[in-house]
């Protein structure tokens, strides 16, 4: 099984902070180091957890038991990179 | 992970606290020249590990909060007769510092919360006058529910009793809550009172020290709220615990958010506080993520101890800072003085904050109401709806009415939905009132919002005019397609075609098309140039434009879907007679006030049978009914003909149409019904309601029910299979009201319209309701039949 390639895990991030957002903008307008919580996404805390939830469930991955230790994630490539890590190391296991 | 949205890093407020401390601590304001700080100082995280019940109780402070210093303490009271709680309220207001009433979150208007979700809650009482009481309530809170914010206003005694009337069901979590909301234990009165935190004199046995079987030390809390959190996949039930530690984890991030803003700390001191504070911020989201993956049966153990091991290093290196500085048990925190006397009645809230004048009730109300007749009696005054949420809406009695009617089947989103409420206050504080109907300055939110509507209507649809009611869409819809006729050269092509049965609103031109012959005598007489044809009915059409000739004829106006009945008019129907009018020059109409944004299921129903009108009018959900607004879409070819003339404008339009706010709100609606959830609700409640309603079997007959989606028509006729009499119909929509449930009648048939966010419990609910009003209506009497 080949490892994802991180634009297309960012594309995936990127729709699903577009929904979360109710924004109607096509995703791939939206930029990598766009805040989450800024003022075009709005997300909130419950916000980005329920994206955490949803990404697991669409994308078939395992979040890692690390994520709430020391991680800064402000931007949509902060969250897309923690998916892509997690989707490699499940890869590579 | 660093996401924190709750506790910020400057400034620090009651409002920070969770909903029992912002209370205390306004209420402290009384007591204390720094209120904030004796909060701030008091903060720990103690756990009971022996509740005779298996259950958990927290302790959040490590000093009694209640204490008020002069040897008198706050203390729960308890009344079960209304009267006597307003005596002792009033007493406790007189004595000048307002009163603590114990509340509970879903009876609260300003409240998020689902009724169904009630928890208890505080609130400052600090003035009545009359039958008004003004509360303070600085809790805010982004929550699951929602964003909650502060509340400040005058509400009435009868509000004040319903927020205040305990729920049938107190968990034994929130009775515990309440026991230790002042850091140790307190005795309550019993559940079925309403109470409040009356001053008294301090018990001698309030000692500052937990009993035997409380985990109070810092490390060896965190140690076992390490263990308690992983085993949560086996133990299910802890979820419900989440909120203690989301009160905890607001507080410990309250105390580092005023030890960072309040006092002087070197680089080092400030590092450790801001890490903790961090630690603290980020808890609840992390376990309600391991919650969320144990319900999903993932099991996370190894983030649990991670999360506590992280905070137990914080703690461990912010201790020496806390203790340098006198904030909490580590510091050997002292019991703050209490204010002055004196201070204390200067900081009393004051008397005469200005408030609403009272009303008077005449023998008839000065609101002439359109339902009202000679007939309708003095009792509606008691019934005067003054609050909404959800589905639900509440009188000023307190009775909770489920809402099928979606106020006129306008209300789509619901009550007190958040997302359009800051869309329109955030439109209100930019751009309040604008216009679009004299001059060449449309709004910005105008421009956007048109280009988005047209995106979610049928692709042949390319520009749109707003108004403000249906009717007047339908007017203007009526008269532009007359306004071409004038610009082309034929001014004699002047006849509309409507349908009998069809309801486009009521006034001149909207009232003639309107297809309903009580209304036609009652508005007599009739704007002339319209002729209706039977619904459905193509030959019938066919020949009246024949018999009137096309080119007499300037449009046809109709609905995909009757309003009146809920009667579907077949798609094959439809596409004939749009081929039909679009052959012969003449403008089809599309009238979707009723059925547009997702009553059906669908955007429109012309999208959805891929119909292409000239024209399609659009009201009512647009905008969820929160602020009138109406549309007409129309075909690139219809505008290039009505503004083909250089100088010749279409005349039509009123002061209000296309309001920035309406626009606002217009624009939420489409985020909301963007992810297609609402849209697939709609279509699930729909199935499960109908389904469900044809289970009713009120003696040996059956119920006959239709209508697509949220648009449900549920006809009644006697054992004969005639159509019930309109003074039962009448008797059968008072007893659902009776119920507590509001519904439209239409001739023999009650109409089912609720919010497409309605949910599948609250379906149950609508069918038990509509099942024992229709039972009670037409009791003893065998009714239905299919």
């Amino acid at each position: 099984m080949a490892l994802p390639d991180f634009e297309l895990v960012l594309l995936a991030v990127k729709r699903m902070v577009v929904r979360e957002s109710r924004l109607s903008i096509a995703a791939e307008s939206v930029a990598a180091d766009e805040l989450l919580n800024g003022r075009l996404l709005r997300v909130t805390s419950l916000g980005l957890l329920s994206m955490l939830i949803q990404l697991e469930d669409d994308l078939g991955v395992t979040l890692p038991d690390d994520l709430f230790l020391g991680r800064l994630v402000y931007t949509v490539a902060d969250l897309a990179d923690v998916v892509h890590s997690a989707a490699s190391a499940s890869v590579e296991s | 992970m660093d996401f924190a949205d709750d506790v910020s890093a400057g400034g620090v407020s009651a409002g920070d606290l969770s909903c029992y401390t912002a209370c205390l601590a306004r209420y402290l304001e009384c007591a204390y020249d720094d209120p904030l700080a004796r909060v701030a100082r008091s903060v720990r995280l103690a756990v009971r590990t022996d509740d005779p019940e298996g259950l958990t109780a927290f302790s959040h402070h490590g000093i009694w909060l209640s204490d008020l210093g002069d040897g008198l303490h706050l203390g729960y009271r308890g009344r079960a007769n209304a009267g006597d709680l307003i005596a002792d309220l009033d007493g406790e207001i007189a004595a000048g510092d307002g009163v603590i009433a114990v509340t509970y979150s879903g009876a609260m208007d300003w409240s998020i919360a689902p009724p169904h979700e009630s928890a208890p809650h505080f609130v400052l009482l600090s003035a009545r006058d009359g039958d008004l009481w003004r509360v303070d309530d600085p809790f805010s809170a982004l929550l699951p529910a929602g964003s909650q914010d502060p509340f400040l206003g005058w509400i009435s005694t009868a509000r004040l009793l319903r927020a205040m009337t305990p729920p049938t069901r107190l968990g034994h979590e929130d009775r515990l809550r309440k026991q230790h909301v002042f850091g140790f234990g307190v005795p309550l009165p019993p559940d079925d009172r309403y109470q409040w935190l009356a001053r008294m004199p301090a018990a001698r046995d309030a000692v500052q020290a937990l009993p035997d079987g409380w985990v109070s030390e810092p490390a060896a809390v965190l140690c076992y709220l390490s263990d308690f959190w992983s085993s949560l996949t086996q133990c299910r039930e802890r979820v419900r615990y989440l909120d203690d530690m989301w009160a905890s984890a607001r507080h410990h991030a309250f105390r580092y958010s005023h030890l960072i803003s309040r006092v002087r700390l070197d680089a080092a001191e400030l590092d450790a506080a801001a890490t903790a504070r961090d630690a603290w911020n980020n808890l609840p989201m992390a376990l309600r993520f391991a919650a969320d993956s144990a319900v999903r049966g993932r099991s996370r153990p190894s983030l649990i101890r991670g999360l506590f091991e992280q905070l137990r290093t914080a703690e461990d290196n912010v201790a020496d800072v806390l203790a340098a500085h006198g904030y909490g048990e580590a510091g050997g925190f002292g019991v703050a003085q209490p204010a002055s006397q004196a201070s204390v009645s200067q900081k009393g809230r004051s008397m005469s904050t200005p408030h609403p004048s009272s009303l008077t009730t005449p023998s008839r109300p000065a609101l002439w109401f359109s339902a009202l007749t000679s007939s309708s009696g003095t009792g509606f005054a008691d019934r005067a709806l003054e609050s909404g949420r959800g589905c639900f809406v509440r009188d000023v009695s307190g009775r909770e009415y489920l809402d099928a009617r979606s106020a006129l089947w306008n209300a789509a989103l619901g009550y007190g939905n958040r997302h359009l409420i800051e869309a329109m206050t955030r439109q209100l504080n930019s751009l309040p009132v604008a216009q679009i109907i004299r001059h060449d300055l449309p709004t910005e939110v105008a421009l956007s919002y048109a280009e988005r509507l047209i995106s979610v209507l049928p692709d042949n649809l390319a520009h749109v005019r707003f108004c403000t009611t249906g009717a007047q869409a339908v007017e203007g819809a009526l008269l532009l397609s007359r306004f071409i006729r004038v610009l082309r050269g034929q001014p004699e092509r002047t006849q509309v075609l409507a349908l009998w049965d069809g309801y486009h609103g009521i006034g001149g031109l909207a009232g003639a098309v309107t297809g309903e012959l009580p209304i036609h005598e009652m508005l007599a007489p009739l704007v002339p140039g319209v002729r209706h044809v039977p619904a459905g009915d193509i030959d019938a059409l066919r020949s009246a434009i024949g018999q009137i000739g096309s080119q007499q004829i300037t449009a046809m106006i109709c609905e995909p879907i009757l309003g009146t009945d809920v009667f579907e008019l077949p798609p094959e129907y439809l596409h004939q007679a749009q081929s039909l009018c679009q052959a012969e020059g003449i403008h089809f109409i599309l009238d979707e006030i009723t059925t547009g944004f997702g009553r059906t299921g669908h955007i429109t129903v012309a999208g959805h049978l891929g119909l292409t009108p000239d024209m399609l009018l659009v009201s009512k959900g647009i905008t969820s009914g929160y602020v009138p607004l109406s549309a007409i879409a129309v075909t690139p070819q219809v505008q290039e003909l009505a503004i083909a003339e250089p100088g010749m404008v279409f005349p039509h339009g009123s002061t209000g149409d296309g309001h920035p706010v309406a626009m606002a709100a217009a624009g939420a609606v489409l985020d909301e019904l963007a992810d297609g959830g609402v849209l697939a609700n709609v279509i699930a409640r729909g199935e499960q309601l109908t389904s469900a309603i044809r289970e009713i079997e009120p003696g040996a007959t059956t119920i006959s029910v239709h209508g697509p989606g949220l648009m449900i028509a549920v006809a009644l006729a006697d054992a004969d299979g005639q159509p019930l009499p309109a003074h039962i119909m009448a008797t059968v929509k008072e007893r659902c009201k009776e119920e507590g449930l509001l519904v439209s009648i239409s001739n023999h048939m009650v109409l089912l319209t609720p919010p497409l966010i309605i949910s599948s419990s609250e379906c149950d609910l609508l069918v038990e309701r509509l099942d024992s009003g229709i039972r009670q209506a037409v009791a003893g009497q065998a009714v239905f039949a299919d």
